[in-house]
């Protein structure tokens, strides 16, 4: 078990943002966290990445107890995949790549034979070797994060979290990223990610998580929690669900249909 | 790019109201670790020696401080336009050495003085910057504008109650910026802070590349940030009040010449830091070398590297991407 999360609870001043938060993630699958805006995801990963350390209840990663970590312990064990995003500075794709072995460099060091090994493993893994001289911030939304999930391939963990890894991509790049992502599983990465998508939450994650005013919806398999009265309590609008060779589909109730 | 700064080390010895040829310099250092027959001339010997070594060294010296410190804090802010001087580095150590020069005091106080006024400038001006609400790359500008004019208001009303006869000329041909006076006990003394400082920067200089992708991301991949930042910030810091001890205000080095090596080498602070210090060093060296052939009178090198800086940050805002 890589990650065990037991009564989260933050919050900011007077407002409560997490109560109560309990779930685990397991090794080799992927934990889809669903939830309207503003209903916590971020804070919640921002707890597990040690970037908000004013919360009560517990959080362990690799049965240690994250609190105790410093920044460059919980580097060996959590990558996170942020959301592509402007940079004062663009690099080259390695040495982005390159940033991610930074927690086994020394700090009056620079990245080694090693790490440039484990950098150009892991541009061949995500399909990108061929990028590897460009300039990050010239390369288009989906291949930049494909260049942030080299990054923390490069980094070594077992677990990866990701922030709303689709949004800004194009269909084509969600499913490109998604199924990257899905391959990653099976090889016996931990992944969090967080989507606003519930249809890839059942195509591709193996467990749910759902958030709503800042405490646990429903947790469990992703086929069994995901259903019509999930999406209605999360998001509000009526949807039905369309079981398909491919698995359940999901459709919003769309209003005034048999007008067009 | 070594062997430029080694060539246009060479060439400015021979430069100069007093010509010697180039291969004379060369016999004249050789002369000094392995004997061999004098074809020179004792004025020959004592120009190169006495007078302008340590000038071209301390140019060389001032050079590279300004701009590996202008790259720092470029690295550190994760703001392009950041330099010793918009950051108001340069006129906080203005202030302190020339409260050291008021009060008296020796080369050792004025640079003492020099660097807790600049570190207290570039603290104020990071905290205005970080609490200021909207752009933090315009806030920081203009945070480091208002804070450098407020010591630069406190360095006149110093000018204004110094000694006229001895005092003020001094506080005032020094905040122009010249190197002039350079004597190779000041090239000793101040060789040793400017190390001091460069040295952690270039040790540390691959982390500085993880600062500029943020605090948060910074710390998911393992860095301390505030213990990184604190770091560079004091040794950034230090070296320019360093320089700024010696040299007096010379602006712009910082700015444009980190830029310039962006360009060249791009911004990956493993070649980018090296690279810079080098530039900078040759840019102060030809720019000196100017400074004191142009005219008969010597120009204050500050005087050129702003007729040089100034419109080159013209054309950085003009040119700067649309995200920052």
């Amino acid at each position: 078990m890589s990650i065990e999360i037991r009564d989260l609870c933050f919050g900011y001043c007077t407002r409560e943002v997490l109560r109560k938060v309990s779930f685990s993630a397991l090794e080799g699958q992927i934990l889809a966290v669903l939830g309207p805006n503003g209903v916590g995801k971020t804070t919640l990963f921002r707890c597990i990445l040690g970037l908000q350390s004013r919360y009560s209840g517990s959080i362990e990663v690799d049965g240690v107890d994250a609190h105790t970590l410093t920044a460059r312990e919980l580097a060996h064990r959590v990558a996170y995949i942020p959301q592509t995003h402007g940079m004062a500075f663009s690099y080259s794709v390695l040495d982005m790549v390159l940033m991610g072995t930074t927690h086994n460099v020394a700090m009056m060091s620079v990245p080694k034979a090693r790490e440039l090994d484990a950098a150009n493993t892991a541009l061949v893994r995500m399909g990108i070797a061929n990028l590897s001289e460009k300039n990050f911030s010239h390369l288009s939304g989906g291949e930049q994060q494909l260049v942030l999930i080299a990054r923390a391939l490069a980094q070594n963990t077992k677990t990866l979290l990701m922030d709303e890894p689709t949004a800004s991509l194009d269909y084509g790049n969600q499913s490109l990223v998604l199924q990257q992502v899905r391959a990653l599983a099976d090889d016996g990465y931990t992944i969090l990610l967080s989507t606003h998508n519930p249809q890839h939450a059942i195509w591709y994650a193996d467990s749910v998580l759902a958030l709503f005013n800042g405490t646990v919806a429903a947790f469990g398999q992703s086929r069994e929690v995901v259903n019509t009265a999930l999406i209605r309590t999360l998001y509000g609008v009526d949807a039905t669900l369309i079981e398909t060779t491919h698995g359940p589909l999901i459709s919003p109730v769309i209003e005034g249909d048999n007008n067009r | 790019m070594g062997i430029i700064l080694l060539v246009v080390f060479l060439l400015s010895f021979s430069i100069g109201r007093y010509g010697v040829p180039v291969s004379e310099v060369i016999r004249i250092f050789i002369s000094r670790v392995f004997p061999m027959k004098q074809t020179w001339t004792a004025e020959m010997a004592t120009v190169v020696l006495n007078i302008r070594l340590p000038r071209i060294v301390m140019a060389c010296l001032v050079g590279c401080a300004l701009s590996a410190a202008g790259a720092s804090y470029q690295g550190v802010f994760q703001n392009p336009m950041a330099s010793p001087d918009i950051l108001g580095a340069s006129s906080g150590a203005a202030f302190g050495a020339a409260l050291a020069i008021l009060l008296g005091g020796s080369m050792r106080i004025i640079t003492l003085a020099a660097f807790a006024s600049s570190l207290v400038t570039v603290m104020a001006v990071y905290l205005i910057a970080q609490r200021a609400p909207g752009l933090r790359v315009v806030n920081l500008i203009l945070a480091g504008i208002m804070v450098g004019s407020l010591f630069t208001a406190g360095t006149s009303y110093i000018k204004l109650v110094a000694d006229p006869t001895n005092q003020l000329p001094a506080i005032t041909y020094w905040m122009m910026g010249s190197l002039s006076g350079s004597k190779l006990k000041q090239v000793v003394f101040v060789i040793v802070p400017i190390a001091l400082g460069l040295i952690p920067l270039i040790l540390i200089r691959w982390q500085v590349n993880i600062l500029t992708l943020g605090d948060e991301e910074a710390r998911t991949l393992g860095v301390n940030t505030s213990r990184l930042r604190l770091v560079v910030i004091l040794c950034a810091t230090l070296i320019t009040a360093a320089s700024v001890s010696v040299s007096g205000m010379i602006g712009w080095v910082g700015l444009v010449i980190p830029h310039l090596c962006r360009k060249l080498v791009g911004n990956n602070y493993r070649y980018l830091l090296p690279a810079s210090m080098i530039a900078g060093a040759i840019f102060l060296l030809i720019v000196d070398n100017v400074s004191r052939n142009l005219l008969a009178v010597e120009i204050p090198i500050g005087i050129l590297t702003a007729f040089i800086g100034a419109p080159f940050f013209i054309y950085l805002i003009a040119k700067r991407e649309k995200t920052l």
